[in-house]
């Protein structure tokens, strides 16, 4: 028996047995149906990572799955209280562990299953939105930006290869369905749905920031993307209102 | 005063439950970790569940058997989801779930031992304490014994008096234990502290190749464990009974099928 084995009891044996370490064995000898456990616990991981992450298992494919989630449920200490919110961890564990167009197709699964999940935005104001210059827009917080290396939202996996670069993409949860949608951003929309979000600066501080971020000034071309931007975010209802 | 049954909300049930007009549950149990602080599809629907069925609480997570510490700010965070719901009954597994603060996500044997009942007491106290409400604790089903120097039986009166707590008896928990570890569930029930028993659980098991039995919750209920309610449902003044399925959950009438059955046998 090794010397941390001699310091740890039967209860303990059998949670680290049943997270897969066999190194405990020899503390369980006079313990039967420790093998019950083992699968329960494995089972449960096993299940929900497999529904959390439908695509990434199937790009992962076959043993590489299987010990990731194996050796997570070893080593990777999950602290989630909420069984759901314990995949995060699982991505946090294995993103270092997979090919980077692995990793931010996990990413992408996993930002549907917390905006799905995430709170109700509480509105602050309530007037409706309007455009003008000075008006502050207020948008709910049920959305994320997310950076890929690969644009694993819209590329067949097998020619992610070719297209390594650096993509944003806008997820939100549609306020009616609950359903996730997607928008994709070109660097210039991220930053200015960053600044929009602060929720600090009216339209056009907003604007001002953005392009000053950019070391340049307005243009047609950027006022047109950024009117249709807003248009957008206002149908798409992430803009709710004014403050 | 008659012992009402509830059923246990699943996802797959939920919307059908919203439906339904006659023959509802009488109250409906539901997993906090499952629900607290999501919006939503789900949150919405779970919004109008609460309006629509008186709720109870069974935890998971809480680990009370463990060596950790207590997890405080999670306590505060099941209490204001319990206070927005106004769920008075909130219970938990007699068992612990974690390790170093690690979750296993499933419900461990802890060792029947003095040492044992001083320690969850001492807990449980602190828990019901932040809750402000009573924490009633289940019987869970084991399935090997890690440290015995009290009987199971004994093992639970001691921590229900220690600790100021109440228990939950899941009959289907007693039968199978008895079964697995020789013990006749109808002695076990005679002598639980039943001033101590508040409320009342009954699932479904099934039985292994090598004759043990697993707490499944995946089919109907045996005839010999709703016999033990018949039989025995006088000794308790608890008022509620709850059905709990985990799996096989496509078909509300028949769930509503075993709370006929159920209710039967509380005739």
């Amino acid at each position: 028996m090794s010397s941390r084995n001699k310091h740890i009891d039967k209860s303990e044996a059998l949670a680290l047995f049943s997270q897969g370490d066999e190194s405990v064995l020899e503390n369980l000898k006079d313990l039967h149906n420790i093998d019950v456990y083992r699968e329960m616990v494995q089972r449960n991981f096993h299940l929900h990572l497999s529904k959390s992450f439908g695509l990434s298992k199937a790009a992962i494919q076959g043993t590489k799955w299987e010990s990731l989630v194996n050796d997570f449920i070893q080593h990777g200490q999950p602290k989630s209280k909420l069984f759901w919110q314990m995949p995060g961890e699982f991505l946090e564990f294995a993103s270092a562990k997979i090919e980077h167009w692995q990793a931010d197709l996990m990413k992408f699964e996993w930002s549907q299953v917390q905006l799905y999940f995430a709170p109700d935005y509480n509105r602050k104001g309530t007037k409706p939105f309007s455009y003008h210059p000075s008006h502050i827009a207020e948008l709910h917080d049920e959305w994320s930006i997310l950076n890929f290396e690969y644009p694993v939202y819209k590329i067949k996996w097998e020619d992610l290869e070719q297209h390594k670069g650096n993509y944003f993409l806008l997820q939100f949860r549609n306020q009616n369905t609950f359903e996730i949608e997607n928008i994709e951003l070109n660097i210039f929309l991220k930053e200015l749905m960053l600044n929009l979000s602060t929720q600090q600066f009216n339209l056009a501080q907003t604007l001002t920031e953005t392009l000053t971020k950019f070391n340049t000034s307005i243009s047609p071309q950027i006022n047109e993307q950024y009117q249709n931007f807003i248009h957008l975010l206002t149908q798409k209802n992430i803009i709710v209102g004014l403050l | 005063m008659g012992i009402s049954v509830g059923l246990g909300l699943r996802r797959e049930i939920t919307e059908a439950l919203l439906h339904l007009e006659n023959q509802k549950p009488a109250f409906l149990e539901v997993a906090p970790e499952n629900w607290m602080e999501i919006g939503g599809y789900w949150g919405n629907l779970f919004h109008q569940i609460s309006e629509k069925f008186e709720l109870t609480a069974h935890g998971l997570s809480l680990s009370i058997g463990a060596k950790d510490e207590l997890n405080i700010p999670f306590l505060k965070r099941l209490k204001s989801f319990l206070d927005e719901y106004s769920i008075s009954l909130y219970s938990e597994h007699l068992a612990f779930s974690t390790m170093n603060n690690a979750h296993l996500y499933e419900s461990l044997p802890v060792a029947f031992t003095d040492e044992s009942v001083k320690h969850i007491s001492t807990r449980v106290k602190q828990v019901q304490e932040i809750l402000e409400r009573k924490v009633i604790l289940e019987n869970v089903v084991y399935y090997t014994l890690i440290d015995q120097e009290l009987s199971e039986l004994d093992f639970y009166n001691a921590v229900a008096s220690e600790a100021d707590c109440e228990i939950l008896l899941d009959f289907n928990n007693v039968f199978v234990n008895g079964k697995n570890f020789n013990y006749d569930p109808y002695e076990f029930i005679s002598k639980i502290d039943t001033s101590k028993v508040s409320y009342l659980h009954v699932g479904g098991h099934q039985e292994q190749n090598d004759g043990l039995l697993l707490d499944a919750h995946n089919n109907p209920i045996k005839q010999e464990v709703l016999d033990l309610i018949r039989k025995t449902k006088h000794n308790f003044n608890a008022d509620k009974l709850l059905f709990e399925r985990d799996a096989n959950l496509d078909d509300l009438n028949e769930l509503l099928a075993e709370i006929k059955r159920i209710e039967k046998s509380l005739e």
